[in-house]
């Protein structure tokens, strides 16, 4: 390019800028309409311009997006770890727990109860119903302190043990004292015999028994069924200060009875 | 071929990405008017006619029609009769005849802009802006010479 050439073109093109801009011609319809046609012509990369720009945007949204997801997902991941770290440990608690109660099963010692079936041969011929003789002794390892039950109901426990009979003394007999229980509460007493009926001792004044209730034995440290003795049928006040006078109905009739359970071991 | 479509890639990212970042957008990086300054450090005064077109372009997307083709065209100028009178031969001393021109643009659009519109200058954006001016020339100047390099040895 020539030296003037140049100078020349440059400066008017720089002046033709400043004119057009200046001036205000592109204001102008003619002006306006090249504009236009131009402004037609390139459109498309207008329009490729703005979906560019916006899709841009949106991308740069969504990855800060993602990035405050990932950092969210990081923190959940912590608090994850911490919880499963937490449950590990219960795990591990319930596991202790669960040894421990086995443990504390050896540790109770509960024995299986062993039953003998047996029969009544001779009554109290006193009428008093105050002892049975049942079949079995010695030769059936029956031992002193046996309970003697009928259907859920005591009889009695041994007294005396035979070479093959044994003598029981029943819930009407003086002799018999048994730990007992009175649901719901199963407060614990102390049933002592008599005939016709028997009595609750250490029953006091403030506990509320009422007629009707009845009187339980459970064997001690052994599997085994609830027993009914008898049914309270009074309750007094009494002469007594601190205890009752209860009194107790037994649920067994000897007499009416032909077989009944030794239970073993008590 | 090769020379006009880098400029109009250059031009098409300038228009399409940088502007939109840069508040006001003609105090910003300005990618076209670097490729147009490294292109007439190489090509001589053969880019003054690429400056005018791209200037008329460039106003066609801005749609202030006379702004770029009056200040590219200036700035080509300048920079071209720096490079005569200096003989710029290296890279320093392409960044101080490029920043004199982007500069002489950019207080020139900031002086013909202010004729007509009120707006508010970030001095952050235009420190980004030369950072980024500076960058830009350096990259595309080393980019040219290894083309350069390569296109003597292989023809």
């Amino acid at each position: 390019m020539r030296e003037r050439r140049f100078h020349v073109s440059a400066l008017a093109f720089v002046v033709l800028g400043l004119s057009l801009y200046l001036s205000g011609l592109p204001e102008t319809t003619y002006v306006k309409s090249a504009v236009n046609l131009a402004n037609t012509l390139i459109m498309p990369v207008l329009k490729f311009k703005e979906s560019s720009v916006k899709d841009l945007k949106e991308n740069i949204h969504a990855y800060l997006d993602l990035v405050n997801v990932r950092k969210e997902n990081i923190r959940l991941k912590r608090e994850l770890e911490k919880l499963l770290l937490t449950e590990g440990e219960l795990k591990a608690c319930v596991r202790d727990l669960e040894k421990t109660l086995n443990l504390v099963r050896f540790t109770q010692k509960i024995e299986r109860t062993n039953y003998s079936v047996s029969r009544i041969i001779y009554y109290d011929p006193s009428g008093l119903d105050r002892f049975v003789i049942i079949e079995g002794g010695k030769d059936r390892n029956f031992q002193e302190g046996d309970l003697v039950v009928v259907e859920g109901k005591i009889l009695g426990f041994i007294e005396q043990v035979y070479g093959s009979t044994s003598r029981v003394v029943t819930v009407f007999n003086k002799k018999l004292s048994l730990p007992s229980y009175v649901l719901p509460e199963e407060k614990r007493f102390i049933y002592k015999g008599d005939f016709p009926l028997g009595k609750l001792l250490m029953v006091r004044k403030e506990d509320p028994l009422k007629e009707g209730t009845p009187v339980m034995f459970r064997l001690k440290g052994k599997l085994s069924p609830e027993f009914i003795i008898g049914e309270v049928i009074e309750v007094k006040r009494g002469d007594d200060p601190f205890f009752k006078e209860v009194k107790v109905k037994p649920s067994v009739d000897p007499r009416k009875e032909e077989l009944v359970i030794v239970v073993k071991g008590r | 071929m090769i020379f006009a479509g880098l400029i109009l890639t250059a031009l098409f990212l300038d228009v399409l990405l940088l502007q939109g970042y840069f508040k006001p957008g003609f105090l910003g990086a300005d990618l076209t008017l670097c490729a147009l300054l490294v292109s007439a450090s190489f090509r001589g005064r053969d880019t003054l006619m690429w400056a005018v077109l791209i200037g008329i372009v460039k106003d066609l997307f801005g749609d202030s029609l006379g702004l770029n083709l009056a200040l590219y065209t200036l700035s080509v100028y300048v920079f071209n009769l720096l490079l005569e009178k200096f003989l710029f031969k290296n890279l320093p001393s392409l960044l101080v005849g490029g920043l004199v021109a982007l500069t002489l643009k950019k207080i020139g659009a900031f002086l013909l802009v202010s004729v007509k519109y009120s707006f508010d200058v970030s001095l952050s954006s235009v420190v980004l802006g030369v950072v980024l001016d500076l960058i830009f020339m350096s990259v595309f100047y080393g980019t040219a010479l290894k083309f350069q390099e390569i296109r003597e040895r292989f023809l």
